[in-house]
Formats: C-alpha cells, sequence, structure tokens
C-alpha cells in the first residue's frame, strides 16, 4: 500500500513532509469533515493522538492528530487532520460599571468521537482551552479548568490574565 | 509469557515469599545515609548553590536572560571607584577610572539549578559548589544582597563525615569515607 | 465479578440520575498518585460509572511556554512529568531540533538513549512500588524506592542532578561520560538482576498478588487501539507498538532489543511488562556502554558558536556551555511533531514556529493523559475494592495528565 496515493485518493489538499514522515490534510468544508475521517479510520487509522486548536488574529485551526496501532505500514506515520474555521467578531459590552467586557464567542466544528473514541478526552480539553465546540460530542464538560474560564479561552492569543477579584471585609 | 503468568500453587507461593522476607529480615538491605553525622561529597558537576566571580563578570546579563523562572536580578554596580585600578583577569585589560555596570544576583526561592546561567557565561565568571542542602530562615534570606550573595554558601554540618557513594552488588548503594 | 453484567459500551448511556446509585467521591486529595478526584457511582459495591475529574494540578505548561524562550520550556516539561523527566526533555528537544535541522552526533545520541533508559528503570520501579503500596504491600513500595537510588545515583553522576537532569539541549547533551562511569553502571545492573529475582518470590508471583490482579481490569487488544492507551499498558494488551522501533529516535535503529508484549490485557501482565521492560532496559544500556562511539557530544553548528573560553571547557571537562544562540534561538517557520516512548507511553510533541523568539503554539499529549479511558472504560462492572488494583497498574500520574 503506497500510503501517499492513498492518502491523496481521499483527499486532493495533501501537505507531505517526507522526511518527517508527516502527513497533513487540510479540510476546506466543514461537511466533509466526517466522511474524510471514516475514508482515513478505514485505510488503518484508528486512534487519537492529539485535539488541538492553533489561534491566528481572524481563525482557528483545529488539528486532530491521528495514528496507527493496528497496522503495521502505517504505524511509523503521523497524520494530521487540519480544519480552519473562522472567528467570530468579538462581541464589546459595557457594564453599569462602565467597564467593557470583550466577549469573545466560541467557534463550532464537527466532533469526531464517533469515529474515534480515543478523541474524547482531548476534544474536551481543545473545548476549554479554545473555545471549540465540538457538534456531536456525547459529553462536553470542562475538563482541567474551572467552570467559571467559560468565554476567556486561556489558550487563544488574546486571553489576558486577570487576578480574580479579592473581597475582604 | 504464560509459564511466567501461570499462578504458583498457594503453598510454595506463600513459602517462598516468607522465605524471602525472613532472609531480609535477618539480613536487611539497609541503604540508609546517618545525615548529617555523615554527609556526602557529591560528584564535581553537581548543581548546588553557587557565587558570582565579581572580578571576572563582564556584566553582559546573558546569565539574566537564559534563566528559565527568571531568579537573577541585575544589580547596578560602581567598579574602580575613584579612579582606582581595578585587578582584571588574566590576559584582559586592566579597568581605570569609575564605570558603571550590573551584576547578577540570584533569588534563591526562584532557582532551580538548572546551571544554564553557569553555562551561559561567555567568560565562566560563576563559581559552582556542591552545597546543596541549605536552608533559609526567614523569607528575604531567599533574595541576598549583592554583598550578600558574593560570599561562598557555607556548608551545614561541616564537621560530619564525608562519605561518597558507591555501587554496591549486594546492597545497592553502600558509603565509604572520601578519599 | 458481580452477577449483573454491564456492557462496557453502555458506559455514556446509562442513566446515573436519581437516589439509585451511590455516589462516592475519591480524592481531590492525593488518593493515590496524586491530587485527582474520581466520582464513582456505586450499585452495591459494584461500580456502575467512574467520572475522572481531573485537573488539580494543572500547570498550565503549555500556556507557559509559549511566552518564554524556546530553551526555556526545558524545565517546564521536566517539572510536569517528574518521574520521566529525561523523555520529556528529549522529546522537546527533539521538536526542536526538527525545527532547526540540527543533527546530534552519534556519541550524543547514544549518551542521549542511555539516560533515557536508566530513566526508564527508575520510572517502573516507581510505578511497581506505587501499584504495591495501593495493593498494601508497603514492602515492595519500600524495595522499589529504594532500588531507583543506585540508578538516580547514576543520573546525577552523569548529568549533575538526580531528577531534574536538564541534560539534554537542542544540538547534543551537556556532558559526557565521566570516569568510573561504566564500571558502577555494571555494578548497578548486575545488582538490579539479581534483585529482580528477590522481586519475583516476593511480589510478582506471591499468590496474594496473583489472586488480587489476574483477570481484574482486563483491557482487551480491541479496545485498548479502540481507546488509543499508550505505553507499557498497550503492551500489556497485546499491541505490538513501541515509539521506540516504529519512530526511531536517539541511538534506537541501531541498538537490538525486544518489544515484549503480554496477551492477557489484566492488571497483572501491565505488572509483568513493566518487570520484562526493566530486563530489556537493563539489556540496552548493557549495550550502550559497550558500543558508544567515540567523538563530539554536540552538533558542530553549535560547537562553532562556541567562544575560546568555553571551547577550552569543553576539551578540559568535557562540559558543553552554551553559546547565546541557545537565548535567542529562532527556529524557522514551520511545525513539527515528535513521539518518544517514556515510561509510561507515548510522549506527544507538536509545536508552531512563526520564526519568532516564544514558540507560536506549544502542544504536547503526555502518556498519563492518554491513559485516562481505563477509568470510564475498565473499571465498570468491577467491585471497589478492585479500583485501586486498576487504578495502581496503570501506573497513572495525575499531574503528568494534567500538564
Ligand atoms: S541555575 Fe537556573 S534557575 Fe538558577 S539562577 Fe541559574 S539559570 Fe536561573
Ligand atoms: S553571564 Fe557571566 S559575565 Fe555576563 S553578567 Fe552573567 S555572570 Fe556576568
Amino acid at each position: 500500500m503506497n500510503i501517499k496515493d492513498e492518502l491523496s485518493k481521499i483527499s486532493t489538499n495533501l501537505v507531505i513532509d517526507e522526511k518527517r514522515a508527516n502527513y497533513k490534510i487540510i479540510i476546506d468544508e466543514p461537511s466533509k469533515l466526517i466522511d474524510v475521517a471514516n475514508s482515513i479510520k478505514n485505510l488503518g487509522f484508528d486512534h487519537v493522538v492529539s485535539v488541538t486548536g492553533v489561534d491566528y488574529p481572524d481563525k482557528i485551526e483545529v488539528i486532530w492528530h491521528v495514528s496507527s496501532y493496528s497496522s503495521e505500514e502505517l504505524k511509523g506515520i503521523d497524520l494530521a487532520i487540519s480544519m480552519t474555521v473562522k472567528k467570530p467578531e468579538p462581541l464589546k459590552q459595557t457594564d453599569a460599571q462602565g467597564n467593557i467586557n470583550v466577549n469573545r464567542p466560541p467557534v463550532t466544528v464537527p466532533s469526531l468521537v464517533s469515529v474515534w473514541p480515543s478523541g474524547i478526552f482531548s476534544e474536551r480539553e481543545a473545548f476549554e482551552m479554545f473555545g471549540i465546540i465540538f457538534d456531536g460530542h456525547p459529553d462536553l464538560r470542562y475538563l482541567m479548568l474551572p467552570e467559571d474560564f467559560y468565554g476567556t479561552w486561556p489558550l487563544r492569543k488574546d486571553f489576558t490574565y486577570q487576578k480574580p477579584k479579592v473581597f475582604i471585609e | 509469557m504464560s509459564e511466567v503468568r501461570k499462578p504458583r500453587d498457594p503453598l510454595t507461593g506463600h513459602v517462598k515469599a516468607l522465605a524471602k522476607g525472613f532472609k531480609y529480615l535477618v539480613e536487611p538491605n539497609r541503604m540508609t545515609l546517618d545525615y548529617p553525622a555523615e554527609t556526602m561529597k557529591l560528584p564535581p558537576n553537581y548543581r548546588g548553590f553557587f557565587t558570582v566571580d565579581d572580578k571576572k563578570c563582564i556584566g553582559c546579563s546573558m546569565c539574566e536572560m537564559v534563566c528559565p523562572p527568571e531568579a537573577i536580578t541585575m544589580v547596578p554596580r560602581i567598579i574602580g571607584e575613584g579612579g582606582k585600578t581595578i585587578p582584571a583577569p588574566e590576559g584582559e585589560k586592566e579597568v581605570k577610572g569609575p564605570k558603571r555596570t550590573k551584576r547578577p544576583v540570584v533569588n534563591w526561592g526562584k532557582c532551580i539549578f538548572c546551571y544554564f546561567c553557569v553555562d551561559v557565561c561567555p567568560v565562566d565568571a560563576f563559581i559552582p559548589t556542591q552545597v546543596h542542602d541549605l536552608a533559609f530562615e526567614k523569607d528575604s534570606e531567599y533574595r541576598p544582597s549583592y554583598e550578600d550573595y558574593l560570599k561562598p554558601p557555607e556548608e551545614p554540618y561541616k564537621n560530619s563525615k564525608k562519605v561518597i557513594s558507591k555501587a554496591d552488588l549486594k546492597r545497592g548503594v553502600s558509603y565509604e569515607p572520601a578519599p | 465479578m458481580s452477577e449483573k453484567v454491564y456492557n462496557i459500551d453502555d458506559l455514556q448511556n446509562i442513566n446515573v440520575e436519581g437516589e439509585k446509585y451511590i455516589i462516592l467521591q475519591i480524592g481531590p486529595s492525593h488518593p493515590g498518585s496524586g491530587h485527582m478526584r474520581l466520582k464513582v457511582w456505586l450499585d452495591g459495591d459494584i461500580i456502575v460509572k467512574v467520572d475522572p475529574d481531573i485537573g488539580f494540578v494543572h500547570r498550565t505548561s503549555e500556556w507557559l511556554s509559549e511566552r518564554r524562550e524556546w530553551i526555556k520550556a526545558v524545565p517546564i516539561v521536566e517539572r510536569i512529568m517528574l518521574p520521566d523527566t529525561v523523555h520529556a526533555n528529549l522529546a522537546y528537544v527533539l521538536t526542536v531540533e526538527k525545527l532547526l535541522g540540527i543533527e546530534p552526533p552519534p556519541r550524543a545520541q547514544y549518551l542521549r538513549s542511555l539516560v533515557a533508559e536508566i530513566n526508564r528503570i527508575t520510572s517502573h520501579l516507581y510505578g511497581i512500588g506505587i501499584f504495591g503500596i495501593f495493593l498494601g504491600s508497603s514492602t515492595v513500595y519500600m524495595w522499589a524506592f529504594g532500588d531507583r537510588e543506585p540508578f538516580i545515583d547514576l543520573m546525577e553522576m552523569l548529568t549533575g542532578a538526580r531528577i531534574t537532569t536538564s541534560y539534554i539541549i537542542p544540538g547534543g547533551v551537556r556532558w559526557d561520560l565521566p570516569n568510573g562511569f561504566k564500571e558502577r553502571a555494571e555494578t548497578v545492573l548486575q545488582y538490579m538482576e539479581r534483585r529482580l529475582k528477590d522481586y519475583e518470590d516476593i511480589w510478582v508471583k506471591n499468590p496474594v498478588v496473583q489472586a488480587r490482579t489476574i483477570n481484574v481490569g482486563t483491557l482487551k487488544k480491541e479496545d485498548a487501539i479502540r481507546l488509543g492507551v499508550v505505553g507499557p499498558n498497550l503492551r500489556a494488551s497485546g499491541v505490538y507498538y513501541d515509539t521506540r522501533k516504529h519512530h526511531p529516535y536517539a541511538a534506537y535503529s541501531n541498538l537490538d532489543f525486544e518489544v515484549p508484549t503480554m496477551k492477557n490485557g489484566d492488571s497483572y501482565d501491565r505488572l509483568l511488562i513493566r518487570v520484562e521492560e526493566i530486563k530489556q532496559s537493563i539489556k540496552l544500556i548493557r549495550q550502550i556502554l559497550k558500543d558508544i562511539p567515540e567523538g563530539k557530544i554536540i552538533a558542530d553548528q553549535i560547537y562553532n558558536q562556541l567562544n575560546p573560553v568555553m571551547k577550552k571547557n569543553y576539551e578540559e571537562k568535557k562540559r558543553v556551555m552554551f553559546p547565546a544562540f541557545m537565548i535567542h534561538m529562532r527556529p524557522p517557520a514551520g511545525e513539527a511533531s515528535a513521539k518518544v516512548e517514556a515510561g509510561r507511553g507515548e510522549i506527544f510533541f507538536y509545536i508552531k514556529s512563526t520564526g519568532d523568539k516564544y514558540p507560536y503554539r506549544f502542544r504536547w499529549v503526555t502518556p498519563s493523559f492518554r491513559n485516562l479511558p481505563y477509568f470510564t472504560h475498565v473499571t465498570v462492572g468491577h467491585r471497589l475494592a478492585d479500583l485501586p488494583t486498576i487504578y495502581g497498574s496503570i501506573d497513572y500520574f495525575p499531574p503528568e495528565a494534567d500538564r
């Protein structure tokens, strides 16, 4: 099996780094994601290593790194599935005290837990860190952070750390 | 592997385990260091407290820049006051007249002993020691002044027996008097 | 096992609302090997559902590393994986080297493999010791932690620190083999080989241990693949996968070693596989010390930037100092990923550089995080008393999972 041919059959948007045996499939249509993921799974990529985001000023790239335990030829290959979504404009609100609250809405992408159940915890992590809502995830809750971090999305580049307000009588 | 996995028949298993336990009860495998009556002489590359050679340092701030927890602060320092000549390290020009420069001070509360600063110094100005078991009483002692920082760290339990650790076939680690 | 059979896959669908089940909170104050909470739903004493609540020791390592110079991430990743520092360090440096396009010289590669294998033994002994205390045997806990000591002494002799070695830097390693290291290592290895026989009698083949671990917490091969678990736990379920074989790094492509696998995937197999891997590591350390080539321990690109004082130090003391490049490193724009087989499993790094002073995106996944499905899938249907066995056998380390 020539992995390069097989992958280019699945998607024409294939970026190959021969030296490091890294392959990256770029998805341009969100609706295609699950189909592409299913065909990749049928090739033998059977588990998700990591799900993460990369934050850019106007968009977020969501990357699933998948790999294989069952197929001898694929064991040495790292495949990344990357999908980029536009970030909605942040909403600025002024509250009663005159503070400006910037509300940064989350983005939505399809979840791949139905294809690879091994991504279940990683997707929860990407959700809390980047504000990526995985549509179809069975259990999208906060994993590591406390829930009051909702909306701050700490790993986005525009996150600013605010000391919690302490009230002393 | 199936042979490894096979459950031992309980009688042999228990007897063997008890016999082994009894053996170590009679002849324990002790590798304890009798600290502080004995203290260790550590290998020469061991990363302990360190100080700086005031004469060698050129005030370049490289150590401050590389320090991962930002433990190093550069303090201002005037050398060669009143036009006096400061003896320079070998092979370098002597400094004449007052000159403003900077010197590093380490906050021991933050330092993680990675020795990146020691290794990055272009003139190898830091003086490493193997002293590692200092304790500080007050928070302010973590942050020495430059003058205090220059003093070489004082080893606690100076009069204890110095030992070095040695690999031992029977005990794993044993200690023998340092040469 | 219970009379009532719960299907593992129904975990997501089981309705735990209402008062039918007892909810037991285990943790978060150090229930086992670190701070985490297990929320357990019980039917009598049968576990119906487990929800691992992690994050109590989340140290924002990704956030911190994205706001620091590249070299400063080395101590950060080390402090996340304390029993496995060398592997975390190695994985990060490999990724940076891929971005920089630097290839370390062969001697440095062998030295990297050497400390990695010493570290693997200490990590497995740590795991075995913790498993011992989970099953209530403080003997094996004391033994294993004591027997880490000779190996930690070896690391200290080579790297200058016991645990947080910061030994591997882009381009090579920081110190060469000291005099007398080989003889000392040989003594330690012989000592460990003899001790492994003692472990067998008092712990591994002890009927009590076998009774408590055999057929407890079984994860079948298909499930292990589906859930993407890693490391010795994966191999205990019968999957032949080892990053050292399949993504060779350091000197592993020149070394001859076996990857032990087991068949059953229960807690007992997960114990056995760690013992087998210690044996393999002993073999590897001997091989490395025999085959290690002469030569430089730092790549030429770095060596050429050393100033005369540093070069003199290198020749005399075999100590690599840092050129200014280490501070001002700006790897060219691009992305790289690397995998390293740590004691507990595979570490994965993905770093994106924009050619800037700091990494643009710093992503890493630790083995314990990927072993989380053991709690949600394997414990279900067992009695509560088996939960410590399963937790102990997977060698889970919360600070590492939380990053
Ligand atoms: S040893 Fe490391 S942490 Fe300590 S001052 Fe030097 S660079 Fe900073
Ligand atoms: S790197 Fe060395 S010379 Fe430069 S300021 Fe620090 S101690 Fe002085």
